[in-house]
């Protein structure tokens, strides 16, 4: 007669919640990119650009600073103004940052599990391809998030407590841009760079590509337009498509360019392209030709 | 026993076997590499004539470090090394003579069993002819003719391992230096590659075999090598080795509710040569030199006073545990 | 199975000729190069690097395509002004296209293949390092130029198209048009080999060559603004004097004097071998530590 000998048993405690399971990737995934110093010293230098902004706000809210800065003071108070404009340089700056940052950690993410036959040992645990995606994707979200939009709400209330109340009455649709626009050109980074990080196992081919994309795509604009003489060759050119949508949300001069509807079709055209690149790639197992 | 192979360390007496020519032996002089501050192997001292040698060690000992060092795809820190006479910085004259069939599972990507052979064999210099016929001739040796054009991506385990190693006798080398050649294989399979490796240690050749399973070299291997840490901690036939192990004691790991009265019985067996209790009163770790008369008699005790028993394991079993009898305690006995 | 051995080693059982000048079997070498050319040049001219190859080079070429069959107006200057904006295009073109293609092609030589565990195979051969690096250097050579070749052609003649096939063919076969073509062509492959051996021996050195490869293309595409003796530490500089057509820089260039044809060719050659001698002598220190990577 067999006798089955039943050592085994399921776990009984507790679980974490389906719904923040996919945290988990984001949790690994930090702690390779902050080992790295570079990055460490890069994001710093992203988190102090904002910190100067906000010295800004304060000293140009603040006529006893303005006046300690003598003749200086003066010039600064007439040349630099908390407004549409200000916050449209700041977003500018952190856009690159952002660029950056994304250059280096975002064609890692997924190519490494690729290369490394990782992704049905993630896939085979109660994690679906669109957690995992999603959980990748939150390494970038959030470390982006934290120097675009974050730090730009942060200055728009630290402008807000100075100036009063009016002025955040007044300037709402300045964090609205903020916000917009700012994940707007999160989600461009972030999904192409996951996409290509898909297709590509050698994450320096894919960081090469991500680079060129942007690149290229603005010299490809430009003959586009040159050509045909038109100015809906900038589809091809991401953060002029960008800038269109902020300037025309903070209320300033937009750069050359499509209509505002023309910039938001390409870019969720340009997004579901990514997705679908996501889709045809993640999965649990590896198609041979 | 053929006694084509020898190994010796610093401070063994030379033997006669070591006068062999130079050009018909593997050298390793003094050979040390270092991956930065991390040891690969050190100290190495062996010469190595004809027959299939077994490289035996647990993982991480040093094992494919030997073997890239003694194809050059590593070089020494320290020391050198001479195949059949030619140093591992000549690769026009070492690669017609030696073969490699390494323990990385990849493949160039896109190419089929036959492209593989046949491309590598014309970057040997071969001729389209000869290149097709030498092919063929190693995919008929692997039984790989039917997949030949078939992507390697899409192989099997066993399939892969079967055509790294047409790759590495395709040119029909000397010296074959195999990095775990039977893994992934099925046993009949393993049957005919063993009896290849037999055949062309017969004819004289050289055959190095790397494992870190004993058992698998006591098959195949005249001689053996085992390698700990870096270090080649003994040498010599196998038979040696094995009745070594023969007579290595096991240690059994119990767990039960009465390891005093279990242990002061177990004391009474001649058999029995050490009895640790663990702190916590419950468990004991007993060293027995006979294995079947220990478990009768664990048996008898249970019965007789009514154990309850929680587990019963062989804390020794793995094979690094072989080597830690073998090598005393973290290898001491070679530094 | 059979255990019959072949124990004949050597040059003589591959059939090759004995040793020829300066000690060397150079017949030896050519079916050793033959063979790495048989297995590269379809790796990179098929799979996804090749794809990328592709969109680089063609793209253009698509975009011109549409450009001469939707109807706007081009201007009455013919075939000589198409070929006057296919100037201005170019330096572009070589600064883009050819740059990053290069890049992509010529570092992945090593470098991916050690990303893939593959490299061994070769090492594993009786093939001199040198020998493999020149193999796999004229392999991607030949699978660029090729491209980029055909790419610069279809490009010149697209700009030249619009005005009639009349008026296209005199500009070729009667007028200047196929000289200034063919010379597009040469300093494209000029541009492809200097290019390609800076990247492949980038490909040696940096475990990362996104780095040094962006900044060496930020340093070609400023060029026009650096001063003269800067300018010639760079490529774009030695094939800007090649072109057959003149090139307005703009209002901020800094003007250098061209650096004659018959200067610039061999020099640019003497480099490129230089390059090669280097990355030959670089890929003889490569240790298979695939682990690291």
């Amino acid at each position: 007669m067999a006798v089955y000998e039943h050592s085994y048993s399921r776990y009984p405690g507790p679980f974490t919640p389906a719904w923040s399971r996919f945290l988990v990737l984001p949790r690994f995934a930090f702690k390779d990119v902050f080992k790295s110093r570079l990055l460490v010293f890069f994001y710093a230098l992203s988190v102090l650009v904002p910190v100067f902004y906000g010295l800004a706000i304060y000293a140009l809210n603040n006529l006893e600073v303005l006046d300690s800065l003598g003749n200086a003071g003066d010039e600064l108070g007439r040349m630099l103004k908390v407004d549409e404009t200000f916050f449209s340089v700041f977003l500018l700056v952190q856009s690159g940052f952002a660029f950056w940052l994304t250059v280096f950690i975002g064609p890692g993410l997924i190519s490494r599990d690729l290369a490394n036959n990782g992704l049905p040992l993630y896939l085979s645990r109660p994690i679906s391809r669109a957690e995992y995606v999603l959980g990748k994707l939150a390494v970038l979200l959030l470390l982006l998030s934290g120097i675009t939009w974050v730090a730009g709400l942060l200055l728009f209330l630290l402008q807000s407590s100075m100036a009063g109340w009016e002025w955040l009455a007044a300037n709402l649709h300045v964090a609205a841009a903020i916000v917009v626009t700012s994940t707007l050109w999160i989600l461009v980074l972030s999904l192409l760079a996951l996409a290509l990080s898909a297709w590509l196992r050698w994450k320096v081919v894919a960081g090469l590509l991500f680079v060129m994309i942007f690149f290229v795509g603005d010299l490809f604009a430009l003959l586009v337009n040159m050509l045909f003489r038109t100015e809906w060759g900038h589809v091809f050119n991401f953060d002029q498509l960008i800038q269109i949508v902020a300037a025309s949300m903070l209320g300033i001069r937009p750069p050359d360019g499509p209509p505002v509807w023309g910039c938001v079709l390409a870019l969720l055209l340009f997004l579901g392209f990514c997705l679908l690149l996501l889709h045809r790639k993640i999965r649990a197992y590896q198609v041979v030709s | 026993m053929n006694e084509h192979a020898i190994a010796t360390r610093p401070g063994v007496a030379a033997t006669t076997q070591q006068i062999a020519r130079a050009d018909e032996t593997v050298v390793f002089d003094n050979v040390s590499k270092f991956y930065g501050e991390v040891l690969g192997v050190n100290r190495i001292n062996l010469t190595l004539t004809s027959g299939i040698i077994g490289l035996v060690g647990p993982n991480g000992s040093g094992k494919t470090t030997l073997m890239n060092l003694m194809t050059g795809l590593l070089r020494p820190t320290e020391g050198t090394i001479r195949v059949l006479g030619i140093g591992t910085d000549e690769p026009t004259r070492l690669f017609r003579l030696i073969g490699y069939c390494t323990q990385w599972d990849s493949f160039p990507r896109g190419v089929t069993g036959y492209e593989l052979i046949y491309g590598l064999l014309r970057v040997h210099g071969y001729p389209h002819a000869r290149s097709d016929e030498l092919a063929w001739e190693a995919l008929e040796r692997v039984k790989l003719v039917d997949a030949a054009h078939r992507k390697v991506a899409g192989y099997s385990k066993g399939m892969r391992q079967r055509v790294r190693l047409a790759q590495a006798l395709a040119h029909k080398p000397r010296v074959l230096v195999l990095d775990e050649p039977l893994n992934g294989l099925d046993p009949m399979a393993r049957a005919e590659i063993i009896g290849v490796f037999q055949g062309w240690a017969a004819e004289g050749y050289h055959v190095i075999i790397s494992s870190h399973i004993l058992h698998e070299v006591d098959m195949i291997a005249d001689q053996v090598i085992l390698l700990s840490g870096g270090y080649v901690v003994a040498e010599g036939e196998i038979g040696g080795v094995r009745t070594d192990i023969e007579e290595h004691p096991i240690q059994v790991l119990i767990r039960c509710d009465k390891a005093p009265i279990l242990a002061s019985k177990l004391f009474e067996h001649d058999h029995v040569v050490e009895v640790t209790m663990h702190d916590d009163r419950d468990g004991l770790l007993v060293r027995t030199k006979d294995a079947n008369r220990f478990y009768l008699a664990l048996n008898e005790l249970v019965l007789a006073h009514d154990i309850e028993m929680e587990t019963i394991t062989v804390a020794d079993a793995d094979v690094r545990a072989v080597y830690q009898y073998l090598i005393g305690t973290e290898g001491e006995a070679t530094r | 199975m059979s255990t019959t051995i072949d124990p004949v080693a050597g040059a003589a059982r591959a059939g090759g000729d004995p040793t020829g000048a300066f000690g060397i079997d150079w017949a030896l070498i050519r079916r050793q190069i033959g063979g790495i050319l048989r297995l590269e040049i379809s790796k990179n001219l098929i799979g996804g690097r090749a794809l990328i190859l592709y969109v680089l080079a063609f793209a253009p070429v698509l975009l011109v395509s549409l450009w001469v069959v939707v109807p706007i107006d081009k201007g009455l200057g013919g075939p000589a002004s198409g070929a006057a904006i296919f100037a201005n295009i170019f330096p572009f073109y070589v600064r883009v296209s050819v740059y990053l293609s290069a890049l992509l092609l010529f570092m992945s030589l090593y470098r991916a293949e050690i990303l893939e565990r593959s490299l061994h195979y070769y090492l594993l051969t009786p093939i001199r390092r040198e020998v493999l690096t020149a193999g796999k250097y004229l392999s991607a050579l030949i699978a660029m130029s090729l491209t980029f070749a055909l790419s610069t052609a279809l490009l010149f003649v697209l700009f030249c198209a619009p005005w009639g096939v009349g008026e296209l063919m005199g500009y070729l076969f009667r007028g200047p048009g196929m000289g200034n073509l063919l010379a597009y062509v040469g300093i494209v492959i000029l541009g492809c080999a200097g290019y390609g051996a800076v990247f492949l021996l980038a490909g040696q050195f940096f475990r990362n060559p996104l780095v040094p490869g962006l900044v060496l293309w930020v340093w070609e595409l400023i060029n026009f603004l650096l001063p003269p003796l800067l300018k010639k530490i760079s490529v774009v500089h030695y094939l800007r004097s090649l072109y057959p057509i003149p090139v307005v820089e703009g209002p901020f260039a800094i003007i250098a004097d061209p650096t004659p044809a018959w200067l610039s060719i061999p020099g640019l050659l003497v480099f490129t071998s230089l390059v090669l001698i280097a990355a030959g002598w670089r890929a003889r220190r490569i240790e298979i530590t695939y682990g690291g990577e």
